[in-house]
């Protein structure tokens, strides 16, 4: 275990990483932290400031951390502005002396040099002379904490065994073990959530506690599947942890010291979910978008199922982080971050293009397999009108809806209701009991109905309209919204939860189809009541229809959600 | 019996201790004959009555080889013996009787030859069998003997057997009818009375054994019959189901029997043939594959063009296997013809089947040409698209046709041409720019070599950002996903392997032995029962197939389909 942390560690990059976690490592043994890393300001050397307890006195001490990535090497000692001495030295000649806070001035110090990997042996002697050089005996201490080191905090704290029992601790390691092959270390994370999270305790420290738990696993798959050069299982890990510490955490929420610390690691676990899509998408999307069939072709198989599938489940993530960023910036409305605000304007495009890339480079993206690629289709289709792309959402739904038909009317790859994976490789099968099988419900088709009426093209809502009369007459044509057992559910999908809409009738005009919908989006007022609506975090409702595979609300389709100006949980 | 030398005596005391048939199952088959001679020489110097012996043999107890084996003695037999008429009558009809059906080949044989050794009994014969009280199957040789030493009372009889009630005798009287030549004027005009009568008034089995007589009369004659040609004339007007089938068996045996305006009918006819019958189809077959499918290509072309493109449930292609075989193997001129006229007409239940025509996943090239086809641009994309859409698993003549449809385009418009075939032909077989250059160095078409440059740079543009492409793990299968799909593999391997073994005619003719280990197999041959068995170690040689599916058939299935169907379902442009 510990040399699984140690490698974690040492893989750990300094800025947004080691940093981050070191805090919560620190928090997690009984330190408390009082200055954390802060960008644009000037901290002279100090990256986390702490208040804990001398490792040889006992007495309370102020812990003054200096943190490096990785190995501490020479040029990582002594060159450049980033090197670890100037840092020491700026401690030493400005951070103590100017910038102790009045109330921790009478306590001793510890200077940490903190560094994910070891002591280079080239610089050791160095190092060694500069802390004897500095070490104000009973005043002015130096330690050395290296991946060893800071392995053994987390093993004592965070993850020691009374709260870190044996089952979790092999879960973990076989979700480790497997993140080169996600769907395995996707069943051990999801066992080691579910174990985590089993009981639920009162006390908001242990919920505390166990979110800083989650947070740092999903931190130690993350940089696994780095070493690897394979995120898929980070993003699956990274969503289900953001999900259970929701479900976990959002009651906890509020001004107290621990529901604001709760909020904090909230916050920090889906910063952490956006960090890993986005590295996604750079490693495994985005470079393949631009290149005709080349995302197609970069998955690794020859039968089509597999490129749908894939080609599908990874659109829907991209449109997602959109709809994040989309998110993010609904929340900085009002604030003046002017050069973040274009920053965000430049992803959104980027985004943007990327999606349109994918989508023309890539027709599989125009013939859905699986019914429920309906959510993939929401989840890009709000993005593309969030950015105004209305003329190629029109163009796209358009085609899906003609393909659809078409595919299953020769019996081609038609959209079925199957989800087993076995079931889908051996679709279309021949005979028209299988036919009204496979298609005995649909989410797709009413989906395809509604953004056809809200783009107002009368022309293909009538061929689905007729399509629905003539040839889908069994099947049935249905939306879905949440209940009032949603809540409890949605987030750990638990239980079968949410109602359907059934009466979708095609058969009426397209204004008077939206009415039909609009009339049950303001009668279903359990939606807004989600703890993730009254929040403002409304893009966890969309993770958690994307992996759960549930309908997206119709509620999303009115767009208000976008303007409420909601969205802080701290 | 000893295989180097059969003696009387040896015969003799064969049949006397019951041996007989048991020794003459170990001789060489040759050797069956001289049995049989020296049979007669006994029965015709009295010195057994094998008449007698042969009456009744137990054929339900006999081996089929040696059941055959007592039928080439016979036979043999037949031929040299010597004996009353009448006990000859009795002898044959009786064997023939009682030989399993399928058996009495040589009986039959042995019963022609004896007449043709006895042409002046034959007459004696044709009364005996006027006077049996049962059918027979020998009128028509007797017949045809008799004719040759008396005509006239041949021909007067055989008139008279015409009449007869038994079935047998009366279809062979007018056969013989038919096979007769007549030099007088008075001769001729009987027998064609008799048979016009027949085949314009009587129902059923007689009407077509006339028909059939009129069609070998026809043939035989130098001048043609006005009245039996009008016979034939007037029953191909409006023929039921067995006039039809007998009228396409006489052009597919006796074309040199029609007139042109008979063969044009027997044609048309032939367009009305459906799967309901199978055997007349095999005719059309058998008649179209005899006709010169190069200089008569448009009335093959048409007729069995019609017949494939009937409405309700039309014959395949496969029905047609030995005109096909011969397109196949005719000059590449002419099967480039055959092909691009069912393009070109767009018939989809033709156009699906075409690449039967060719090898199974044939990958040669061949030197087509569109010369005689004078066809615009629009008509060359639209051959491009029906290439593309029935050429799927036929890339060696889908690029040859391909080559030639680029050198029919106008040199200035032709790169619009390579746009197509690279956009969608080059992108699912991109390796097929080998053949285009086969085509190209083969054929000497050296005009064909800028248009295959720049072919190769669009694919080179398509192929080369994916080739710089990482591997992308993250969008890896699992494990489990990856284990159904080879199981999905396995099974349809098994399928086609299953299908092969069922529908090879090999394995249906040998029986077959498994090896499940090694690559040669150790076997004895027995070349007789005295001789020691030859070692023999064959080896195995592997044999494997493999076809190229189009990429786009995995990449984007739904949307392969959908221009198929477009291609499929364009009509050829006015």
């Amino acid at each position: 275990m510990k040399l699984l942390l140690k490698q974690y560690l040492s893989s750990l990059k300094e800025r947004d990483e080691l940093d981050v976690v070191l805090p919560d490592i620190l928090s997690g043994n009984g330190f408390t932290v009082f200055s954390r890393p802060k960008r644009g300001t000037r901290q002279y050397g100090v990256d986390v400031a702490a208040i804990g307890e001398h490792p040889t006195t006992k007495t309370k001490t102020l812990f003054l951390l200096s943190i490096k990535s990785g190995d501490l090497t020479r040029d990582e000692w002594d060159t450049g502005k980033q090197a670890l001495r100037p840092s020491l030295s700026e401690i030493i000649d400005v951070y103590i002396p100017k910038h102790v806070p009045a109330r921790y001035k009478s306590l001793p110090i510890v200077v940490a040099l903190c560094f994910g990997g070891d002591i280079q042996e080239d610089v050791r002697l160095a190092v060694d002379s500069f802390m004897d050089k500095h070490t104000v005996a009973g005043l002015v201490d130096f330690e050395e904490w290296n991946g060893d080191y800071i392995a053994n905090q987390i093993a004592n704290g965070l993850l020691r065994e009374n709260i870190f029992p044996k089952a979790m601790q092999a879960s973990f390691r076989k979700a480790v073990a497997f993140v080169d092959e996600p769907s395995i270390c996707e069943a051990h994370f999801l066992e080691l959530l579910r174990q985590l999270t089993a009981v639920k305790p009162s006390k908001p420290i242990k919920r505390l506690q166990i979110a800083r738990q989650i947070y740092l696993a999903t931190w130690t798959v993350f940089v696994w599947c780095r070493d690897v050069e394979n995120l898929e299982s980070a993003y699956r890990i990274s969503t289900y942890a953001a999900l259970y510490m929701w479900d976990l955490c959002h009651s906890h929420f509020g001004s107290s010291k621990n529901a604001k610390a709760t909020g904090e690691v909230m916050d920090k676990a889906l910063a952490l979910h956006k960090i890993i899509a986005l590295d996604f998408n750079d490693r495994h999307v985005a470079p393949y978008c631009a290149v005709k069939d080349g995302l197609a072709i970069s998955v690794p198989s020859i039968a089509s199922v597999d490129i749908n599938l894939k080609l599908f489940e990874v659109l829907g993530r991209v449109a997602l982080i959109g709809l994040w960023l989309i998110h993010l910036r609904e929340r900085l409305q009002g604030n003046s971050i002017t050069q973040f605000d274009t920053e965000l304007d430049v992803q959104l495009q980027k985004l943007l293009v990327q999606i349109c890339d994918m989508i023309n480079n890539n027709p599989a993206l125009y013939t859905p397999l699986r019914d429920d690629h309906a959510i993939e289709i929401t989840l890009t289709s709000l993005f593309l009108m969030h950015c105004g792309a209305n003329e190629f959402l029109g163009n796209w739904i358009e085609q899906i809806t003609l393909s659809s038909i078409f595919s299953y009317k020769i019996n081609g790859q038609y959209p079925c209701v199957f989800r087993e994976y076995s079931d889908l490789a051996m679709h279309p099968k021949t005979g028209e009991s299988y036919k009204k099988e496979a298609t005995i419900g649909s989410i797709l088709y009413p989906t395809l109905g509604v953004w056809l009426a809200i783009l107002q093209d009368a022309e293909h809502f009538q061929i689905l309209a007729d399509f629905h009369s003539q040839d889908m007459s069994h099947s049935t044509w249905q939306l879905w919204i949440p209940n009032a057992d949603s809540e409890e559910n949605f987030y750990i999908n638990s239980e079968i939860h949410g109602s359907c809409i059934t009466h979708v009738n095609t058969k009426l005009d397209q204004a008077q189809f939206l009415e039909l919908v609009r009339k049950e989006i303001i009668a279903n007022t359990e939606f807004h009541n989600l703890s993730a609506m009254s929040f403002g975090q409304w893009p966890i409702i969309l993770m958690a229809c994307q992996i759960y595979r549930l309908p997206i609300p119709p509620q999303f389709w009115t767009m208000q959600i976008f303007s409420d100006g909601r969205g802080s949980i701290t | 019996l000893a295989n180097d030398s059969v003696t009387k005596e040896q015969l003799i005391d064969a049949i006397a201790d019951g041996s007989f048939v048991i020794k003459i199952t170990d001789m060489h088959f040759d050797k069956l004959s001289e049995v049989g001679s020296l049979l007669a020489e006994l029965h015709n110097a009295r010195l057994y009555d094998i008449i007698e012996y042969f009456q009744s043999p137990p054929w339900d107890e006999l081996s089929p080889q040696c059941q055959m084996r007592i039928g080439r003695i016979i036979g043999s037999f037949s031929a040299l013996v010597r004996d009353s008429t009448e006990r000859i009558c009795i002898f044959f009809h009786k064997i023939h009787n009682r030989a399993p059906s399928g058996k009495t080949y040589y009986i039959d044989k042995g019963l022609e030859d004896w007449v043709s050794a006895n042409r002046p009994l034959s007459g004696e014969l044709a009364t005996l069998i006027k006077n049996a009280g049962h059918d027979s199957p020998f009128i028509g040789p007797v017949l045809a003997a008799w004719r040759e030493t008396e005509p006239d009372n041949a021909l007067n009889a055989t008139i008279a057997f015409s009449h007869d009630n038994r079935t047998e005798i009366k279809r062979q009287a007018l056969f013989s009818l038919g096979i007769f030549r007549y030099d007088d004027e008075n001769e001729a005009s009987k027998a064609e009375a008799r048979l016009a009568d027949v085949a314009l008034s009587s129902k059923d089995a007689d009407r077509i054994s006339a028909l059939s007589a009129i069609i070998r009369q026809l043939e035989i004659q130098d001048q043609k019959s006005a009245r039996l040609l009008e016979v034939v004339e007037k029953l191909a007007e409006e023929p039921d189901y067995e006039i039809r089938h007998t009228l396409i068996q006489g052009f597919a045996f006796h074309q040199g029997a029609y007139s042109s305006t008979i063969h044009n009918r027997v044609t048309s006819l032939m367009k009305t043939v459906g799967l309901d019958s199978s055997a007349t189809l095999e005719f059309i077959d058998l008649a179209l594959s005899n006709m010169n499918v190069d200089t008569q290509r448009d009335v093959v072309f048409e007729t069995i063009s019609a017949i494939l493109s009937q409405e309700n449930r039309p014959p395949g292609i496969g029905v047609f296997d030995a005109l096909t075989y011969k397109i196949f193997n005719a000059p590449h001129e002419v099967i480039g013809w055959y092909v691009t006229r069912w393009l070109l007409d767009g018939d989809y239940n033709i156009c699906i089947q075409i690449d039967s025509i060719f090898r199974s996943l044939d990958d040669l090239v061949y030197d087509f040409k569109l010369d005689s086809f004078a066809l615009n641009d629009a008509d060359i994309f639209y051959l491009t698209r029906k290439i593309f859409a029935y050429f799927m698993f036929s890339h060696g003549p889908a690029v040859s046709l391909l080559s030639a449809c680029l050198l029919a385009m106008d040199r200035s418009t032709r790169n619009r041409l390579e746009d197509e075939i690279s956009s969608f032909w080059l992108r699912n077989y991109p390796s097929d720019l080998d053949l285009f250059d086969a085509v190209c160095s083969n054929y000497k078409l050296e005009e064909l070599k800028g248009s295959i440059e720049r072919m190769r740079q669009q694919v080179e543009a398509y192929e080369r950002p994916l080739r710089s492409l990482s591997s992308n793990v993250a969008l890896k299968p699992s494990t489990m996903e990856r284990r159904i799909q080879a199981e999905i593999a396995h099974e349809r391997n098994k399928y086609i392997h299953r299908t092969a073994q069922e529908t090879s005619i090999f394995g249906s003719l040998f029986h077959t032995s498994t090896l499940l280990y090694g690559n040669s197999s150790v076997t004895y041959i027995h070349a007789s029962p005295t001789e020691e068995p030859v070692r023999q170690v064959l080896s195995l040689e592997n044999i494997h197939t493999s076809m190229m599916l189009p990429r786009m058939d995995s990449l984007y299935p739904a949307r392969l389909n959908y221009l198929l169907y477009r291609f499929r379902r364009e009509s050829r442009p006015k």
